[in-house]
């Protein structure tokens, strides 16, 4: 779980100014999502390639 | 002068074609429309002058002989993020509100080759960053069925404005539902094409993997006809390489009895507000009646897959913003700088995990979907929420408005499928409530075969929001 101070040292190091209050109100929702996205690694996809673009028209034919 | 406005492109253009309407004629009834309904807020930029120069010029080439096809002499209109050579396009946005493109958009190239007439730029949520068009610089959208509801977003402003006659056609973009989503709040056809159909060249961005543009109608021909014109490969935004158009509205003929149709039944898609599901399976029934095979199927991990389509939009179009978020963060909405500082907070690895999510996904959803001519699920599961309203009761829990009106279609986008929003009927408040075709990728032309049956097999189509007050 991040905590706010966790916040602030990125807020820092991406060089954006966020108020110790709005970082709070960010917090459930941002703790919400990295648990989700924890939660993904169950999933097969150790060995695939992320796909940046859902479709290539230039490899594919239309069925 | 009523009828006229609310008439599809496919009447309109054929009495434009033989002389007996006169695209001036019909400019002046639009926009002695757009006048009357001004109180819908459907505008952020009206262009009557240049309008008029365009109809009167497309007059011309008609009765000279030089008709160049079905929206010759058509007034479309575009969602405000769409750049306009000498238009201002806002994005929505106090940030870009003086913005004063230099030239069109891909789009708005192929609609003016097409010999459009384009007649204004529609109201957007901020930046198409949200789903309920209150826009903090520009006023709320109104729906034209409900004037204290949102007509969804995050082009609303096109929903809205086809809804109530103010045009037949306007071009939205649909990242995560936001074109689908007014279209079904506000009782209008809305398409989003396969990723990479139509070329997004010209197109502020949102989430570079997400984006797509596609139209706003009354009808499912008319959204043929307007892909047809907006469609093809464009250098400019590679991802459209390589495709071949086939010939829309001709597939719109194509039988579709004995066709498979899947119904989306997991837990996920079938969590949706009582009045919805009374209409859903209305559809059902009709979609049986025309002889097509309706099956149950379930999506492939939709929870998974929202969460990582979630990851991505936000993770894209904080690095969209980022300079802005950095230097100028008062000038954002407060709704939008909140989503916008929350992708500052996600890692690389996050986001490369999304993408493999999304890879996975892709192939999963290509074996489902190969023996359907197309996949079924409502829309949205709830119809417009109030100005103002934060959250909607689901399944029993108190949900974010957000949350629910993108629950059933922000994974279609994640995947790339071409996805259709069709009136079919309304719910308990006398508002409309959509229903979503999600077709197989590539094969938009099955997908507009099945919409076009189950349209021609309804009357929701034909119905006409009440007049709002007149505010003249």
């Amino acid at each position: 779980m991040a905590t706010v101070e966790d916040l602030e040292r990125i807020a820092a190091l991406t060089g954006v100014r966020i108020a110790r209050a709005e970082l709070e109100r960010l917090l459930a929702p941002l703790n919400s999502l990295h648990a989700d996205l924890e939660r993904l690694r169950a999933l097969p996809i150790a060995r695939l390639e992320p796909a940046f673009t859902p479709r290539r028209w230039e490899e594919a034919r239309p069925r | 002068m009523t009828d006229l406005v609310y008439r599809p492109v496919t009447e309109l253009s054929g009495e434009i074609r033989t002389g007996a309407l006169s695209p001036v004629a019909l400019l002046e009834a639009v926009l002695a429309r757009v006048e009357r309904c001004r109180g819908l807020n459907a505008f952020i930029t009206l262009t009557a002058d240049a309008a008029r120069a365009q109809a009167r010029d497309a007059e011309r080439e008609i009765t000279r002989g030089q008709y160049r096809g079905a929206l010759h002499g058509i007034p479309v209109s575009l969602k405000d993020l769409i750049d306009t050579r000498g238009v201002r396009c806002t994005c929505g946005s106090r940030i870009l509100a003086d913005r004063v493109p230099s030239t069109d958009a891909a789009v708005a190239e192929r609609l003016r080759d097409a010999g459009a007439v384009l007649l204004g730029k529609n109201a957007l949520h901020e930046f198409a960053y949200g789903i309920t068009n209150n826009n903090p610089h520009f006023g709320p959208t109104r729906n034209p069925w409900g004037m204290d509801r949102i007509p969804g977003g995050s082009s609303g402003g096109s929903g809205a404005a086809v809804a109530a006659g103010l045009g037949p056609v306007s071009l939205g973009t649909d990242t995560g539902g936001s074109v689908r989503i007014p279209a079904a709040l506000c009782g209008v056809v809305g398409l989003k094409p396969t990723f990479g159909r139509v070329s997004r060249h010209g197109v502020f961005p949102l989430s570079w993997t997400l984006d797509h543009v596609g139209p706003l109608t009354r009808t499912v021909e008319d959204a043929a006809l307007v892909l047809q014109a907006i469609a093809g490969p464009d250098p400019r935004d590679p991802p459209t390489l390589g495709q071949s158009v086939p010939d829309f509205r001709a597939g719109l003929r194509t039988s579709v009895a004995g066709a498979r149709v899947g119904v989306l039944v997991d837990e996920y898609h079938q969590e949706m507000a009582d009045d919805v599901r009374s209409q859903f399976r209305a559809a059902l029934e009709t979609l049986s009646g025309l002889g097509l095979r309706v099956e149950e199927v379930r999506f492939p991990r939709p929870a998974e897959a929202r969460v990582a389509a979630t990851a991505v939009i936000l993770a894209e179009a904080s690095s969209v913003h980022e300079e802005w978020v950095r230097d100028r963060p008062a000038d954002y909405g407060p709704e939008t700088l909140d989503l916008l500082r929350q992708g500052l907070f996600l890692t690389a690895t996050q986001y490369l995990r999304a993408q493999k999510v999304r890879a996975l996904l892709l192939k999963e959803v290509d074996e489902l979907l190969r023996p359907y001519a197309a996949l079924v699920a409502p829309t949205t599961p709830v119809a417009a929420a109030a100005i103002g309203q934060k959250m909607v009761t689901l399944g029993g829990r108190e949900v974010e408005v957000r949350g629910a009106m993108t629950r059933l279609v922000r994974l279609i986008n994640f995947v790339g499928l071409p996805a259709i929003s069709v009136p079919c009927g309304f719910g308990a408040d006398g508002l409309p409530v959509g229903l979503q075709f999600i077709g197989r990728a590539m094969d938009e032309a099955t997908l507009l075969a099945v919409a076009h049956a189950y349209e021609r097999a309804t009357p929701w189509h034909t119905r006409r929001p009440p007049d709002p007050p007149d505010e003249r």
